[in-house]
């Protein structure tokens, strides 16, 4: 028993001095990590509001920093692949994922020496200053480093087209290709090879290809009576004779379709599809493939849909045969489907904008082509389009491509937050706004626009203020790194000073009722709200949860949530998943570490997550955090694998 | 019985079923006749009806139908007449019939490609005789030379940039107003692809020669008016291109210190670029849906590099 007890006490000193150690440790590099997140090179678009035009010599600078920056992103990158590939085999992952891994890190590795957008940053900004006919040496050594680093990948790049043309059997391209590779490095012994190699294949004999219309065309008999008649329009006088020649009775089938006699020209043409020849190619690509002068008449079909309802009944159900046929365009199938007088109102109704143009025949089932064909003039693009048009107007939608936006953004705001920022002085803004839960700050550079939400007195200096607290930590935006943030804030002050106003008002989240809210993250995966809280939709279930931070929910697009940095942040949440398990639990952190309590099917459990390689501000080079988890089934504590913060 | 004995005796005799049952349903309806190995050539029948047949296509609102060859059959049509024609030519052949048709079917299928000055002449050619295609082929040629007399050189010669962009203008009503005059007959359809060239020409004009901004109204009306054609998504690309071109000049005006960046317009004409693409981009016609998303990534490219060439 006193065995024991001494076990015990072993442990907990144990667990204390580690404690001790991991305390120390965050008292000594916090302010590392810390500096880590708020250093941000200054944005290339504040260079491009700043009115001084740079050195030379800041120009070499700010380019050998830019290669720099990116050698070392490239090898923390390197190395937080090869820290994934450690996990990975510890850890006994899947083959797949070990493969995967692996690919990933000879592709770092095989990157290394390339070029990167850095370099063409790097040689724009040289160049800029060449051109204005500086002599400065360290300029122009750097710039000729780079312009023939640029011309060795062009070089290359080049040789390959060359190889992908002469494969391709296109030897005239891989000729102008190898002249271009010639231009650049004139004296590279690859070209001889090369060229070589070119002369060679252009002595092998070619593959003989068919020439088309190699063959002398024919003027039959009936031709040029035939011809004539087709084109002076005269098709009741051409003749339809069983025993004439193929050619003339594909004509006579043309002189039928024309004439209005579709289901003549149809049979003509089934007659013809089984002989030999241009002609029976001719007739079965054209019952295949109707082309428009083949389609029925309007008017012969609206006349024929008038008769007496049984006729109609049957000439309806022809119809729905022609139409699935691909003889019929949609309108004329409506015809056969409805009365003649509504017929008329359908039809004037389908005559709209239509803008879905034809698809073009790709050599696929014949049924398909049909069915296609009849589906191209379906209402479904035509609404698709017509949400552009406004009073025949074009109206182009937002779009949807997604981009890094140059304008200021937008900020959110709690009332926590600005009470942080401004302390005292938060009383000085409007009633609205020191009241509201949540404030938008956002600019106006419109000067005619009216701005109805409320101005501030000073309002750069509650930029001032927020970036000032994002610094020192008194707010944060969730999920974002604070130097972002203060890149935002940079560029509002900047608009600021060029003009812009300031808008300012109290904002509120746009209700939703619960089952629009599951629907919405049910749906697109995206976090929603009900109320105060959160739902979202995991891999096989949702969470709702309740946070203590304050901040909204649900924040806009383009737009920076700013919240009251609190010491211990926190959240109750529930999970339901698939298999109807419900899980309860409660989380808090500090620093970033985690404290989780929950209780599921299994018991409760209590976990912490100790991110010590942010706080030693190692998370770039080493992505790892301890993880402790305490349960019924014990303790244990294991390292794990993080995504770099 | 192990599972994979049940794939075997089960799903894969199944699997063959459906699979022979698809390739059946997909090769098409009808089965194909066994070709000789010596295929005969195409007649001056088969020409003329391939080529009648498709005299009345909507040439503005759909692309010439495709013949064998990669041709459209105007072309493929124009192409064999020519043969035909030498082909006589150095036979040394007399005179015949034979020759109105093919004189008169190469000025439909010149008419067709819009070749309006070498349609009129063959018409004119095949106009002469006594025969059936007497008539037909002289009303044809008036009609050439009514088009002829509002074509590229026919206006007057333009002497200042106004008079040119004038004369481009006046073209275009002048088309328009020819296709009101032959609507509901196939001469409507080439008289659109006229008056919507006359526009498109404008729009280049105004996009070397004036702001920016007045080449993107010039596009968004060739846009509203032309909302039927075929080359609609292209004017859609196009109108992209304007506005990229215009975000462009923004950022070369504020790196070359000619104005502040105006933050501002540049993201609204980036936005209007991108929508103008996307928009093209929603078409069926995958050459169309390729080219619009590449903009979309060059475009993006540029963006995404802007900052770094402030200087």
């Amino acid at each position: 028993m006193l065995g024991r007890q001494e076990e015990v006490i072993r442990v907990g000193v144990r667990l204390v001095v580690v404690a001790a150690v991991i305390g120390l440790m965050v008292l000594l590099f916090y302010g590392t990590a810390r500096s880590q997140e708020l250093a941000a090179s200054d944005s290339p678009l504040g260079r491009l509001v700043s009115p001084v035009r740079p050195t030379a010599q800041e120009r070499v600078a700010e380019a050998r920093s830019w290669i720099r920056e990116d050698r070392r992103r490239r090898l923390s990158a390197t190395y937080r692949t090869l820290i994934r590939v450690g996990w990975q085999v510890a850890g006994h992952a899947s083959p797949r994922r070990l493969l995967r891994s692996f690919g990933e890190l000879g592709g770092h590795i095989r990157s290394w020496r390339w070029r990167s957008a850095a370099e063409d940053r790097a040689l724009d900004l040289l160049e800029a200053e060449l051109a204005t006919g500086c002599e400065d040496p360290e300029l122009r050594d750097l710039y000729a480093h780079l312009r023939d680093r640029e011309q060795r990948e062009r070089f290359e790049r080049t040789l390959g087209e060359v190889e992908e043309a002469a494969v391709s059997g296109d030897l005239r391209l891989a000729r102008r290709r190898l002249e271009r590779a010639r231009d650049l490095f004139p004296d590279s012994p690859r070209l001889e090879a090369v060229d070589l190699a070119l002369k060679e294949q252009a002595r092998q004999p070619a593959t003989r290809v068919p020439a088309t219309g190699s063959q002398p065309i024919r003027i039959d008999p009936q031709g040029s009576r035939a011809g004539a008649l087709l084109l002076a329009a005269a098709y009741d006088a051409l003749p339809a004779a069983a025993e004439a020649s193929a050619d003339a009775r594909l004509a006579a089938a043309v002189a039928s379709a024309l004439a209005g006699q579709s289901s003549r020209a149809r049979d003509q043409l089934e007659a013809l599809a089984g002989s030999v020849g241009p002609a029976g190619r001719l007739a079965r690509r054209w019952l295949d493939d109707p082309p428009p002068g083949l389609l029925a008449d309007e008017t012969s079909l609206a006349s024929l849909s008038e008769s007496g309802s049984a006729d109609s009944a049957e000439l309806s159900l022809r119809g729905i045969g022609r139409g699935l046929a691909g003889w019929l365009r949609p309108r004329q199938l409506l015809a056969t489907l409805l009365p003649a007088p509504r017929y008329a109102r359908e039809r004037a109704a389908l005559r709209g904008p239509a803008r879905a143009p034809a698809p073009l025949p790709r050599p696929d089932s014949a049924l398909r082509r049909r069915v296609r064909g009849w589906l191209g003039h379906s209402a479904g693009s035509e609404a698709r389009a017509d949400r552009v048009w406004d009073d025949a107007r074009l109206q182009l939608p937002a779009a949807r491509t997604h981009y890094s936006r140059v304008s200021p953004p937008a900020f959110l705001a709690t009332r926590d937050a600005l009470a942080a920022v401004l302390g005292p002085r938060l009383d000085s803004l409007p009633a609205e706004l020191s009241e509201a839960r949540t404030v938008l700050l956002s600019v106006v550079s419109d000067p005619e626009v009216r701005v109805l939400a409320a101005t501030v007195p000073a309002p750069r200096a509650l930029i001032d203020a927020l970036a000032r607290g994002v610094e020192t930590g008194a707010v944060h935006a969730q999920g974002l790194p604070d130097g972002e943030i203060l890149r935002g804030l940079r560029r509002l002050d900047a608009a600021l000073e060029a003009g812009a106003t300031l808008a300012v008002a109290a904002w509120q989240a746009p209700e939703r009722g619960l089952l629009s809210a599951l629907r919405k993250t049910g749906m697109s995966g995206d976090p929603t709200r009900f109320r105060d809280v959160k739902l979202r939709r995991r891999k096989r279930g949702v969470v709702v949860s309740q946070s203590w931070t304050g901040l909204p929910v649900e924040c806009p697009a383009e737009t920076y949530c700013l919240g009251r940095t609190r010491r211990f942040e926190g959240m109750v949440y529930s999970r339901i998943d698939l298999s109807a398990d419900i899980r309860l639990g409660a989380r808090t952190s500090f620093h970033r570490a985690s404290l989780a309590f929950k209780i599921d099917r299994s018991g409760p459990r209590a976990s912490v997550v100790l991110p010590f390689a942010a706080w030693l501000g190692l998370s770039r080079w080493l992505p790892a955090h301890a993880r402790i988890d305490l349960g019924l089934d014990g303790i244990s504590f294991e390292p794990r694998y993080a995504s770099p913060l | 019985m192990t599972s994979v004995n049940r794939i075997r005796t089960h799903w894969l005799p199944l699997a063959a079923v459906v699979l022979t049952g698809c390739q059946g349903w997909g090769s098409g309806l009808r089965p194909l006749p066994a070709e000789s190995v010596e295929s005969l050539g195409t007649s001056l029948t088969l020409i003329v009806a391939e080529l009648q047949m498709h005299l009345h296509d909507d040439t503005y609102r759909r692309p010439r139908a495709p013949a064998d060859g990669g041709r459209n059959v105007f072309e493929s049509a124009l192409w064999m007449l020519d043969r035909l024609r030498d082909q006589r030519v150095r036979a040394g052949s007399e005179p015949e019939n034979a020759d109105l048709v093919i004189e008169f079917a190469r000025g439909r299928a010149l008419e067709r490609l819009r070749r309006f000055e070498a349609a009129a002449t063959a018409f004119k050619s095949a106009g002469q005789s006594g025969s059936v295609l007497e008539e037909p082929a002289q009303r044809a040629a008036e009609i050439m030379r009514l088009f002829l007399e509002h074509g590229p050189g026919a206006s007057a010669s333009s002497t200042t940039p106004g008079d040119e962009l004038e004369a481009l203008l006046q073209r275009s009503r002048k088309w328009q107003s020819l296709a009101r005059r032959f609507r509901a007959t196939p001469y409507e359809f080439l008289a659109l692809e006229e008056a919507e060239a006359a526009e498109l020409l404008r729009v280049d004009w105004l996009q070397r020669n004036r702001p920016l901004e007045d080449a993107i109204a010039a596009c968004r009306a060739l846009i509203e008016r032309h909302h039927a054609s075929k080359l609609y998504e292209r004017h859609l690309i196009r109108l992209g291109d304007i506005y990229a071109a215009a975000a462009r000049r923004v950022h070369l005006l504020a790196s070359t210190r000619a104005h502040a960046f105006d933050g501002d317009r540049y993201e609204r004409l980036l936005e209007q670029a991108f929508a103008a693409y996307e928009l093209a981009g929603e078409t069926r016609r995958p050459e169309l849906r390729r080219e619009a998303i590449t903009r979309i990534e060059a475009l993006l490219a540029y963006h995404e590099g802007t900052f770094a060439h402030a200087w």
